[in-house]
C-alpha cells in the first residue's frame, strides 16, 4: 500500500521527525511540507493526498483554518503539543491526534487508524429541514425556512436569516458541494 | 524515538539549535507586545525540548502558556517570565553541549 501525505508544520524539528516516520514506514510519500496556512491551502488545492499531518497552532492562525478553506477527502492527523482540541478534532472528523513528541509506534497506530476506515469527506450536514454552519468556532443549527438568502463574500459565506445573519469562513462553492446532495 | 541512530539524533539536535535563537528572540520580543503573542511564541518553541530529551523544559513552557491564558497583563508574569527565560537559556547550553558530543562521537564512529 502506498499513501501520499502533506505535512503542515512550522517547527522544523517536528517536520523533520514526521518525514522520518513517513520514510521509515515505507508506505507514505511526503508530497509537500508547508510552514504556513497559505502555503498549505495552495498545496492542497494542487495535490490530492491521502493524509494530512496538521499542526494545530500555526503562526497566522489555527491549522483548522486550512480545512475550512479547502475541499478535502484526505484523512487528517493532528500533530500538536496540546490536548485541548478534542471538540474541534471531532468537528473536523479528524482521524487521530499525535502529541509532540511521539514515538514511531504511536505514529504507526495513527496510520493504521487512517487506513482502517474508508476515506470520506467531512460532512456539514443538511438534514431535511435544517443546516449546520460553522461560525466563530461554533457549530450553529439554522432552520432552512429561517434562511432568507445566502451571499458569497470571497472566502466567506453570509447566511441572511429572519432574525440574524451569520458569517461562515467557507467559500460558497465549497459549501454547496458539501451541503447539497448531487441529485438535487 | 530514534532507534539509537546517532547520525539522525545529531540532525535532530542541529534542527533544534538552528531555530532556537530565532524562537527565543520571538519570545523576548513578544514579551513587550501582548499575552497572546507571548503565549504563541512559547508554544512554538515548546515541542523542541521533547525531541531532545528535555521534557521538563517542555512542561515549564506548558505551565507558562497556561499562565498566559489566566493572566490579565504581561506584567503579572514578570517573575515567571524571568524563570522561563533562564530555563530556556540553560536548555540551549545543554542542547549545544550534547550536539557537540554527538558530532564528535559520529565523526569517530
Amino acid at each position: 500500500m502506498s499513501l501520499s501525505c502533506i505535512i503542515i508544520e512550522d517547527l522544523p524539528v517536528a517536520a523533520e521527525y514526521l518525514k522520518r516516520c513517513c520514510e521509515k514506514s515505507g508506505m507514505i510519500e511526503v508530497v509537500a511540507h508547508c510552514v504556513t496556512i497559505k502555503d498549505a491551502i495552495n498545496s492542497l488545492r494542487k495535490n490530492k493526498v491521502d493524509l494530512i499531518f496538521l499542526d494545530v497552532e500555526m503562526p497566522e492562525g489555527r491549522g483548522f483554518d486550512v480545512l475550512d478553506k479547502i475541499e478535502y477527502s484526505s484523512k487528517v492527523i493532528l500533530t500538536t503539543s496540546k490536548t485541548e482540541y478534542a471538540y474541534s478534532a471531532f468537528e473536523y472528523n479528524v482521524t487521530d491526534f499525535l502529541k509532540k513528541p511521539f514515538t514511531y509506534e504511536r505514529f504507526m497506530e495513527a496510520i493504521k487508524k487512517a487506513t482502517a476506515t474508508p476515506i470520506e469527506p467531512p460532512k456539514e450536514d443538511i438534514e431535511e429541514d435544517h443546516v449546520f454552519i460553522k461560525s466563530d468556532g461554533q457549530l450553529i443549527r439554522l432552520k432552512n425556512d429561517d434562511i432568507l438568502y445566502i451571499e458569497s463574500m470571497g472566502d466567506y459565506v453570509r447566511f441572511v436569516g429572519q432574525e440574524k445573519n451569520i458569517l461562515s469562513l467557507i467559500q460558497l462553492k465549497t459549501w454547496k458541494q458539501k451541503s447539497i446532495p448531487a441529485s438535487s | 524515538m530514534y532507534d539509537e541512530d546517532y547520525q539522525y539524533i545529531e540532525v535532530i539536535f542541529e534542527k533544534v539549535l538552528d531555530s532556537f535563537d530565532e524562537n527565543l528572540q520571538a519570545i523576548i520580543y513578544n514579551r513587550d507586545k501582548n499575552l497572546e503573542l507571548l503565549r504563541k511564541s512559547v508554544h512554538k518553541i515548546k515541542p523542541s525540548f521533547g525531541f531532545v530529551g528535555l521534557p521538563i523544559v517542555q512542561e515549564k513552557c506548558q505551565d507558562f502558556e497556561t499562565k498566559c491564558q489566566i493572566a490579565t497583563s504581561v506584567n503579572e508574569l514578570d517573575t515567571d517570565f524571568a524563570a522561563l527565560l533562564k530555563s530556556l537559556q540553560e536548555a540551549k547550553a545543554i542542547i549545544a553541549e550534547e550536539y557537540g558530543r554527538l558530532k564528535s562521537f559520529n565523526q569517530t564512529n
